[in-house]
């Protein structure tokens, strides 16, 4: 019985991935790049199964097959199982709270209040550090765009990075972007996140980036939004000035992909 | 280790080779852009504490033997898995029945260690191990935790400490980004279908200890960027 349920597990493995690999939603779980390495990995299962199942038969034909179930990978039949009863989801804004907002520029600073959303605790700042990071940011090309900034998929982590790094640059630019609404309570009531997941090796490490808006979110936690926002620097902390938000549809895949390097990387 | 290779010597390999490579080295420069000197920090602390490992176990274990007896089979080849016949066909079939064996032995320890890092990841507040960040030892201790629960892959570890950096310690990010690749939930179940259950917690208590010892004299220190 042993092998039987190796069978169904690398059966319903092999599905799993190909099912997976098939509508594209593998891309909620692994970062695409990883994407052949997963083929590969797919067809040595697929391979496996096969010679398993000519091997048992090969086992049943000799009379060597047995019906104990002993050392039968039973947690792990039922691990699997499991994928026949979910739909395969991205991250939604319900998880937030439990990743961390990714910390593209400041270094870690003396604060009273941690956050576990970064972005809080750069209000806390002290100026010295500012310029010490403005100082390093200076191989960093700057933004050339004169009024609007338009944060796609493809230049979202770049873009930001440079806003984040060197903030006073961009006051008063106006910035266009799409993502979650969030609160967080950590942030005070008078202000809301709108954010997006950014992967870089697969779902485990997904980390938030974006955005504090200031005053009364137009649309519940969890909206998708495209926003065109002021952005603006007040006690050192960066904000956004809301000045135009329509409801949006969530992207097939909405995780942003780590580039493989910063500007001055 | 079944093809001869001296025990210490494998450790010292088993604890490097997830941290001290170019693909962590850049990562780890990627995500703490603003810090260079954690790269070295993190790469250069590995490596010497690995080392020293390696010199406790050569001292304490020596040749002990430390595979798990399941693995430790013996015919006429050094793959560790028990041989029954040296004919063609059978030989084939019982490569397959080898690959098998090893497929699930791990894949077990996987799904648990992933089950449980999944649940921790999802369920666990995080604000609970912030609210800890500001003690310089403490801080060490609960990045340490953090990274045993978290289980995350070492070319990825650094850009999930990064979200830490404004909360925790020096010491504590450097804990973090040298201790996940070497012991975390989902290694450590995997360690034991590999090492005998003594020599597996004679591991995990040498490297936590040492890597708390490093964390917190780094922050003593006072290493800041």
């Amino acid at each position: 019985m042993k092998h039987i349920v190796r069978l169904m597990v690398l059966f319903l493995l092999s599905n799993t991935l190909y099912k997976l690999i098939d509508n594209g939603t593998i891309t909620y779980y692994i970062n695409p790049k990883f994407l052949p390495m997963t083929k590969v990995a797919l067809l040595f299962i697929v391979i496996l199964f096969f010679l398993s199942v000519i091997n048992l038969l090969f086992a049943v034909l000799k009379g060597d097959f047995h019906g104990s179930l002993y050392k039968a990978p039973i947690f792990v039949l039922f691990a699997f199982s499991t994928t026949l009863l979910f739909t395969p989801q991205a991250f939604s804004s319900s998880m937030v709270q439990q990743k961390g907002m990714l910390n593209l520029k400041s270094a870690p600073v003396e604060t009273t209040n941690p956050s576990n959303l970064g972005v809080d605790n750069k209000a806390k700042t002290a100026d010295g550090e500012i310029s010490k990071y403005q100082q390093a940011d200076k191989k960093t090309p700057q933004l050339t765009e004169k009024n609007k900034i338009e944060l796609t998929n493809d230049n979202f982590v770049v873009k930001y990075a440079q806003i984040y790094r060197s903030p006073q640059n961009y006051a008063g630019k106006e910035i266009e972007m799409e993502g979650f609404i969030v609160h967080n309570p950590n942030i005070g009531n008078d202000k809301y996140l709108i954010i997006r997941y950014i992967m870089v090796c697969c779902a485990a490490d997904a980390q938030v980036l974006g955005f504090i808006a200031k005053g009364s979110a137009p649309f519940p936690d969890g909206s998708w939004v495209k926003i065109t926002g002021k952005f603006a620097v007040e006690n050192n902390q960066p904000y956004l000035q809301i000045l135009n938000a329509k409801l949006g549809k969530v992207p097939d895949n909405p995780y942003l992909l780590a580039p493989e390097g910063l500007p001055d990387s | 280790m079944e093809k001869g290779v001296p025990a210490p010597l494998a450790i010292v390999f088993l604890l490097t080779v997830p941290i001290v490579n170019p693909i962590v080295g850049a990562a780890t420069k990627y995500a703490f852009f603003y810090r260079p000197d954690i790269v070295f920090i993190r790469l250069g602390g590995a490596y010497l504490l690995a080392v020293f490992i390696g010199f406790l176990t050569l001292l304490f274990w020596g040749n002990s033997r430390i595979i798990n007896h399941s693995h430790s089979h013996h015919n006429d080849c050094c793959c560790g898995y028990h041989h029954h016949s040296n004919k063609q066909g059978a030989r084939f079939s019982q490569a397959i029945s080898h690959g098998q064996d090893e497929f699930f032995d791990i894949l077990r320890y996987l799904v648990i260690g992933a089950f449980l890092a999944a649940f921790v990841q999802t369920f666990f507040p995080r604000d609970w191990l912030n609210m800890l960040g500001s003690h310089s030892e403490s801080s060490v201790g609960v990045m340490m935790l953090m990274a045993f629960i978290l289980s995350v892959c070492s070319g990825a570890d650094a850009f999930v400490a990064s979200t830490f950096a404004d909360s925790f310690s020096t010491g504590a990010i450097v804990a973090f980004l040298v201790y996940g690749p070497m012991i975390d939930l989902k290694n450590l179940l995997m360690l034991r279908a590999a090492f005998t259950g003594r020599f597996v917690l004679y591991l995990f208590l040498i490297v936590t200890l040492l890597v708390f010892a490093y964390g917190v004299f780094i922050n003593h220190i006072g290493v800041v960027g």
